[in-house]
């Protein structure tokens, strides 16, 4: 899936491809196939299109030139035309040959970036059969079954990447885990409320479940949750900090207050803890307790837009109109620069 | 009731139904207005273009007004009233420009807008050009109000994008090959909504969840707003950059509403931009404005973020006297509640409200406060509809058309989803854009309409048995003598009643795209008297009145006094 991966059968298939006895037409394609195969390794990616974009026009029943203009676009993260040349390739490769199964994996891979999870599955499941131990794979053939709500199916493969029992709880919250980060709350749910029947106080399990009922809005079922997970694991310094998310939800913000002390007591490093301990001061209107709970959270994370944007409210709230101006004018060139940088 | 009161005859167009550019997929507004002075509210829907209107072969789709009938039905004056458009049209908005005591109309459209004058007779006639507010962009949300407070109606426009229909960017763009971003990357990004809008970020968001959509707004270069002053005579000069609006700094504008935020007695500006974050322009009282929407709170969420601001309610939801605001943004997204602290200090009271969760799967346009229980508080209602039709097979965990939201003030700061006692007609999805609220059958109860998107329009009838709640109604007149326009928008109305004070103002424009009801709109709960009534003209003169009675409309008119 890497782009380094790429050269994994690239060279095979070329030194496959012989010029003898053929036209001095093909006798350039194959060279021009060879020479991609030198730039793919240089990941000149732009290099080989611009040498083979024109090959397979003139030799539509050849799948060497489509290959290798597939991998040049995925390497270029060009999804779309990746697909496009390397499904044309597909057809046209001997089955378990090695170009075939380089093209399996790769426009797997192609269609799973694509978001296509449909077109992903089939492909990704026949490279996990002569690829059993590469967890990159496994792992986007288990976000493939994920986002098609094939649960057990993205559990089995879960539980293999991370070399864990599937049908133990562990498993199951790893992938409710791994649910939850996917949005899909209801599979997540159900996966823990399960690892919980089997194993009670499984920790983790209460933790992400009082996680999942904050983002949906049940406030005091998250409550109840991460109260029930921090009586086991006190030093849980996200269980704190999604407490205080909770209290505050419900309106509660003097014990949200108490709750996100903990939770940088016992990670001085959260930044968020410290911001979201400072918006609650900020509701609570002790402005100088936000004020230096924004104050660390700078120290912790000076680059952090949402430090300087809280800290320029809070001088703008209390009056201090420069300053103000200075911290959100900060906030909003670091919110330029998070942009521009792109995830 | 859409279908027994004949409104069902109009049918919103706007494009293709696959929505491959970005102007098909806004919408329209709608107003709720009384035209011919009846003292019944009627109604008129924007409506944009078909794909073959706009390449010229089939006719241009028609606006529509429809006169109440007060029997509950409605019927079809477009072609008499001369307000048919024929144009992409987007916004519509309400104010009596020339003092005349006749209710106009300002249609938004991309192209030429159309500022219809009410003859008095039952027809309108356009004035735009000779009065110069035609705009020539795509224009969006508008607004009057009398910022300069000379008794003359003032006009806002705000403009979205400069798209150029000859060389639309396409779906899915050509550059624009998605990486696979993770909610939580995207938030920190800070070029995406909290959850799930997985943009390209740096190029045309044209890719969305992997599939190809409508490409923008991001990336797509944002149009001009304007500030037009009514000069008198019927001419207005574009003034944006001499009131110091941002120079005329472009944004993604969407919705529009002239609210005095600091209760300075100088109607203030509160723009909601796509993707960018909100306009709070600061009247200084001097015919210039100050822009403060970051530094007040207003610009951003709450985590500084921008979002994707559609539409913009305004109301004092929690009886302190100030107006708060609530914005509808995309899907995955929260719509946001800020809390007016006084001094231009807004706090984002979104998660405390409980409203953060219960909006987050939804994408919202028409934004109101309303009272549509009387019992004092200010709910909230949301007009909903995805923008992408490809959401339906998709597995986003949202669809394309959704229900309309509405929220129930509980009275402790909190809010929460009413669908369970809402009736039939709000657990219908369609993808709904504007919306206008207002009593349409004269009962004391507030009513809904909305435009939605390549459909017929919905008309939600308050039904709810009000269980002893009463109210009152009142019609503002203001003398143009003192400085106030005729129809009073902008000025404000505290009733003391049940031991609490609440606040509502005459106001054009607001929500998204569209015009509510600009009678003023009290619930009593089961207070059966009013305390007191104190009216603050936009002209800052203040006058106390008695309320003889519930339950009944009252006009007042500045200087006068009171009437049934």
């Amino acid at each position: 899936m890497t782009r380094a991966g790429l050269r994994l059968t690239a060279g095979a298939l070329a030194i496959a491809l012989s010029a003898t006895g053929q036209s001095p037409d093909f006798a350039e394609y194959v060279q021009a196939v060879r020479d991609a195969d030198t730039r793919l390794s240089r990941n000149d990616f732009e290099g080989v299109i611009d040498n083979l974009e024109t090959w397979p026009e003139k030799f539509p029943d050849r799948p060497e030139a489509s290959h290798f203009l597939g991998l040049a676009h995925y390497g270029l993260r060009q999804f779309e035309s990746a697909i496009g040349y390397l499904a044309g390739a597909l057809e046209m490769e001997r089955p378990d040959s090695a170009a075939w199964k380089q093209t399996v994996e790769i426009l797997g891979a192609a269609y799973y970036f694509r978001g296509m999870w449909r077109e992903a599955e089939p492909l990704l499941e026949k490279a996990a059969h002569w690829r059993p131990d590469d967890s990159e794979l496994l792992y986007t053939l288990a976000m493939s079954h994920l986002h098609l709500g094939h649960r057990d199916r993205a559990l089995q493969e879960f539980a293999k990447v991370f070399r864990v029992d599937p049908d133990s709880p562990r498993a199951l919250l790893l992938a409710g885990n791994l649910m939850y980060r996917e949005n899909r709350l209801s599979d997540a749910t159900a996966l823990l409320r399960e690892a919980l029947k089997m194993e009670p106080g499984l920790p983790g399990a209460s933790y992400r479940l009082g996680v999942i009922a904050v983002r949906q809005g049940d406030y005091q079922g998250a409550v109840e949750l991460l109260g029930h997970e921090l009586e086991r694991q006190p030093h849980d310094a996200a269980g704190w900090h999604s407490l205080g998310e909770a209290l505050s939800g419900r309106g509660r913000l003097a014990e949200a207050v108490e709750a996100l002390k903990r939770a940088v007591w016992l990670d001085p490093s959260a930044a968020a803890s410290y911001l979201l301990l400072a918006k609650t001061y900020m509701s609570l209107n002790q402005l100088g307790l936000a004020e230096d709970a924004v104050g660390r959270a700078l120290r912790v994370s000076p680059q952090s837009y949402e430090a300087h944007y809280l800290s320029g409210r809070i001088y703008y709230k209390t009056g201090r109109m420069e300053l103000a101006r200075k911290q959100l004018a900060a906030a909003e060139s670091l919110r330029r620069t998070a942009v521009k940088g792109g995830p | 009731m859409t279908v027994a009161s004949a409104v069902d005859s109009f049918e919103h167009r706007s494009g293709s139904l696959e929505k491959r550019y970005l102007p098909e997929t806004i919408g329209s507004g709608v107003a709720l207005v009384d035209y011919d002075k009846d003292g019944w509210l009627d109604i008129y829907f924007v409506n944009s273009l078909s794909d073959a209107a706009r390449a010229g072969m089939a006719p241009e789709n028609s606006a529509a007004l429809f006169r109440n009938n007060q029997d509950g039905t409605f019927e079809d004056v477009t072609r008499q009233a001369g307000v048919a458009n024929r144009r992409w049209g987007s916004g519509v908005c309400a104010g009596d420009v020339n003092n005349d005591g006749w209710v106009d109309l300002f249609v938004s459209n991309f192209g030429k807008s159309r500022l219809y004058l009410n003859q008095g007779n039952g027809e309108f006639t356009d004035v735009a050009e000779q009065a110069r507010v035609q705009v020539d962009a795509w224009a969006t949300g508008c607004a009057f109000g009398d910022y300069d407070r000379d008794g003359l109606l003032d006009l806002y426009v705000a403009s979205y994008v400069n798209f150029d229909w000859e060389s639309p960017p396409p779906p899915g763009g050509s550059a624009t090959a998605p990486r696979p971003v993770s909610p939580d990357t995207a938030r920190q990004a800070g070029n995406a909504p909290a959850t799930g809008v997985a943009f390209e970020s740096g190029l045309p968001a044209c890719v969305y969840y992997g599939t190809p959509v409508a490409c923008g707004p991001k990336g797509l270069e944002p149009a001009a707003d304007h500030l037009y002053r009514n000069e008198g005579a019927g001419e207005f000069r574009d003034v944006t950059k001499s009131a110091g609006l941002r120079g005329g700094r472009a944004s993604y504008g969407l919705a529009v509403a002239w609210v005095d935020a600091d209760d300075d007695g100088w109607l203030d500006l509160i723009v909601a931009n796509d993707s960018m974050p909100n306009f709070l322009y600061r009247n200084l009282g001097d015919g210039t404005f100050e822009e403060l929407g970051v530094l007040s709170g207003l610009g951003t969420n709450g985590d500084g973020l921008e979002q994707a601001y559609m539409g913009v309610a305004v109301g004092d939801y929690n009886h302190d006297g100030r107006n708060d605001l609530f914005f509808t943004t995309f899907a995955g997204d929260n719509y946001t509640l800020h809390r007016n602290g006084g001094n231009l200090d807004f706090t984002d009271v979104t998660l405390q409200s409980g409203l953060l969760a219960v909006t987050l799967p939804y994408l919202g346009w028409g934004a109101e406060f309303l009272d549509y229980d009387n019992d004092g508080r200010l709910d909230i209602l949301a007009a909903n509809g995805h923008i992408f039709p490809q959401a339906d097979p998709a597995t986003w965990g949202t669809s394309y058309k959704q229900r309309t939201l509405l929220l129930r003030n509980l009275g402790n700061g909190r809010f929460a989803d009413a669908a369970d006692e809402a009736g039939s007609g709000f657990a219908r999805a369609k993808s709904s854009r504007g919306a206008a609220v207002g009593d349409l059958f004269n009962r004391g109860t507030l009513d809904v309409v909305l435009n939605n998107l390549d459909s017929m329009p919905t008309l939600l009838r308050n039904r709810r048995t009000m269980g002893g709640h009463h109210w009152v109604g009142l019609q503002l007149v203001g003398d143009p003598g003192r400085q106030t326009p005729r129809d009073a928008i902008g000025s404000v109305a505290y009733v003391d009643a049940g031991g609490f004070r609440q606040r509502a103002e005459v106001s054009s424009g607001r929500g998204y795209l569209s015009q509510s009801d600009q009678r003023v709109h009290f619930g009593l709960r089961t207070a059966d008297t009013v305390d007191s009534l104190e009216v603050i003209w936009s002209n800052g003169q203040r006058e106390n009145y008695a309320i003889p009675a519930v339950d009944r409309l009252f006009v007042i008119e500045q200087g006068k006094g009171l009437r049934e």
